[in-house]
């Protein structure tokens, strides 16, 4: 989950909370309040009343009933005061109590009180009604609902765009980071933003973006030199190995070992060349100009390689089924991947072997599938085997590890890509997949 | 023919120089770029071999003087670079041939002695070969009326031993010229072998090939008096 929505999603929650604790305590402070609100008004009547009773007289109250007792309502049934006789004099309380009031059960909060009078013992109540508390309680949760809902609505939309605004470096920075196949490609321009975080995320990438930049480009650089620098020395013993065979004065023992000393310096020759034509395609000094028929470029690979099946009496077939056209390209280079990953399907072939090489047209790729029947590729091998001086198989054919390393580096310059499937003891399907 | 070596490596360039001198040129050396600008501007030669790399000068720079100079050498560019920039360029600027280096002797001596039957301006260009006829500019074998379908690479074996007639040619030698990609050459298989067999079977269908021998264990020569 994005950073953006976590943190939206996190100021709702926290609000919802905040009124839903609003919404469930508030009624029962206000219903207190309320409570003690009458209480107070009630104890302020009862002063009124015995106020009025000592200037009228009890008997006023209590003769006009017929049993004794009083009682007088307000309109609404909000208010309530009755008088009755008693048996014993208590000390005031207030209940809440429910009281029948001209045939309604009415809630009220009620204040007795007992006095004597006349040798008489009386009680006084009176009453006010809750009615109101609960009419409030009620339309306090509804008030506090509307309220909720609309402070969520309210919130999530401005935390939305709030976040929106003030998480906007970190988008940027994430946008620079996608994509990237190399330091290169990176955009060093620093994000504009007063956010101390984003400023120090911001460039502690881009410098470990340059310390990588650099130690690749180091690493370039000394391939480069170093097999630019072996070119001479080798070309040297080149030439001196072929003088001394001209001579034609040598015996034939010493005749065979220059012989053989051209092949392992033709080796040589071999990696310098492969090193430094992977970091002229690394630094980019290679052109890209070409169209090239797949198709056809498959079948001059298979025309130059034949002469290499006989050995194994390896069958080499194409299937090519649609036709494409890759551009803008490097033909040369093409056809070395190509050549490379059919030469290896050879290399680790067994004896009287297949290549099938197959082409198949899908939505948005076209794909170039080379399956071999050969020794495959253990599965702890599949992940290094395009690394640069890596061997398939250590026992038994040379490789000087840099076939593959070559394929990669011609693929990533054509931003194709390539995998690998292997079944050991079963082959190996090579696939290359050029985009539409 | 003079031959003016520009080259920094000094092993290198005597390698050269010892080898030409035995093909009959007549060499001089020059170490550095201003060391050959004057020679440039004194001597004519038929051939200049131009190492780009040079310590005091850009090669490049040194063929726009040696045309400035009125040279009417065939110049071959002898490159450690090997990036087809410099190649391009250097062809743009009047070279005649390019090579990369580590290269072969006998790959230098065929490239002059191709630039000398050009500059010659040998239209037909036929050998005969034992009743066969090799023609070098259209790349074709014939026996009388009978035109051999050769590949390639099996006319580029025929040709290379052609060239360096009545000399041992290594398979490496070989491999390496009939592989134009050098990155392509195994250097432990003799698939050249491969191609001489093809090479024997389809010309000995017309008459015995005996001129081209098998040198045990090194590689081929080509008889011819």
């Amino acid at each position: 989950m994005k950073l953006y929505y976590k943190l939206t999603l996190i100021n709702a929650i926290s609000r919802v909370t905040i009124v839903a604790a609003f919404l469930i305590f508030v009624p029962d402070l206000i219903y207190k309040a309320a409570i003690q609100h009458t209480d107070d008004l009630l104890a302020k009547r009862k002063v009124e009343f015995i106020h009025i009773m000592d200037k009228m007289g009890v008997n006023q109250f209590v003769q006009e009933e017929s049993d004794s007792t009083y009682a007088d309502y307000t309109i609404f049934k909000e208010k309530y005061v009755s008088i009755e006789p008693a048996k014993k004099i208590i000390n005031d309380t207030i209940v809440t109590g429910r009281r029948d009031i001209e045939g309604d059960t009415v809630e009220a909060r009620i204040l007795k009180h007992s006095f004597k009078y006349n040798n008489t013992n009386y009680l006084l109540e009176i009453g006010e009604s809750l009615q109101y508390v609960d009419d409030l309680k009620a339309v306090l949760s509804k008030v506090a609902l509307y309220i909720l809902l609309g402070v969520i609505f309210l919130t999530v939309f401005v935390d939305l765009s709030v976040m929106q605004y003030l998480l906007r470096p970190l988008q940027k920075i994430e946008a620079k980071l996608k994509g990237i196949r190399t330091p290169e490609k990176f955009d060093y321009t620093l994000v504009k933003t007063n956010t101390t975080d984003f400023r120090y995320l911001d460039r502690t990438i881009r410098n470990m973006m340059r310390k990588i930049r650099n130690t690749f480009y180091i690493e370039k650089e000394f391939i480069a030199n170093v097999s630019h620098e072996l070119l001479t020395p080798v070309s040297i013993l080149q030439t001196r190995l072929e003088n001394m065979l001209e001579a034609g004065n040598l015996d034939e023992e010493t005749e065979t070992k220059i012989i053989e000393s051209q092949k392992t310096l033709g080796r040589l020759k071999q990696i310098v060349r492969s090193l430094l034509l992977i970091s002229q395609i690394e630094n980019n000094q290679s052109s890209k100009e070409d169209r090239v028929d797949i198709a056809e470029l498959l079948k001059e690979v298979k025309s130059e390689i034949e002469v290499r099946l006989i050995e194994k009496s390896i069958t080499l077939d194409l299937e090519l089924h649609d036709d494409f056209i890759f551009t803008p390209s490097n033909r040369s280079l093409l056809y070395t991947l190509f050549f490379n990953l059919i030469n290896n399907a050879i290399k680790y072939n067994k004896q009287n072997g297949w290549i099938i090489v197959t082409t198949e047209k899908t939505k948005n790729e076209y794909l170039v599938h080379i399956r071999d029947t050969g020794k495959g590729i253990a599965p702890e091998n599949l992940k290094s085997i395009f690394q640069r001086f890596k061997k398939l198989n250590n026992s038994e054919s040379e490789s000087y590890g840099l076939g593959l390393a070559m394929v990669k580096t011609i693929a990533d310059f054509h931003d194709v890509e390539i995998t690998v499937e292997s079944k050991q003891n079963e082959g190996s399907t090579f696939t290359v997949a050029f985009k539409l | 023919m003079n031959v003016l070596i520009i080259e920094d490596e000094k092993s290198l360039s005597k390698e050269v120089q010892d080898f030409l001198k035995k093909e009959g040129y007549t060499c001089e050396i020059a170490f550095n770029g201003k060391e050959a600008s004057e020679k440039l501007f004194v001597n004519p030669y038929d051939f200049i071999l131009l190492d780009l790399g040079l310590p005091d000068y850009d090669g490049l720079q040194l063929l726009k003087e040696c045309k400035e100079a009125g040279q009417e050498a065939a110049v071959i560019i002898l490159t450690a670079r090997g990036s087809t920039d410099d190649k391009v360029k250097g062809l743009d600027l009047g070279a005649d041939d390019y090579l990369a280096k580590p290269f072969s002797l006998l790959e230098l001596s065929s490239r002059m002695q191709a630039i000398t039957r050009r500059k010659h301006g040998l239209k037909r260009n036929i050998v005969e070969l034992g009743g066969f006829q090799v023609d070098l500019t259209n790349r074709s074998v014939h026996f009388n009326t009978n035109l051999i379908n050769l590949t390639k690479k099996e006319f580029d074996i025929l040709q290379y031993l052609l060239i360096n007639k009545n000399r041992v040619i290594t398979r490496m030698q070989l491999t390496e010229h009939i592989w134009d990609n050098a990155l392509e050459v195994d250097y432990d298989s003799n698939y050249v072998d491969v191609h001489i067999k093809n090479l024997r079977k389809k010309l000995t269908q017309f008459a015995p090939v005996d001129w081209i021998e098998t040198v045990r264990g090194i590689g081929y020569r080509l008889n011819l008096s």
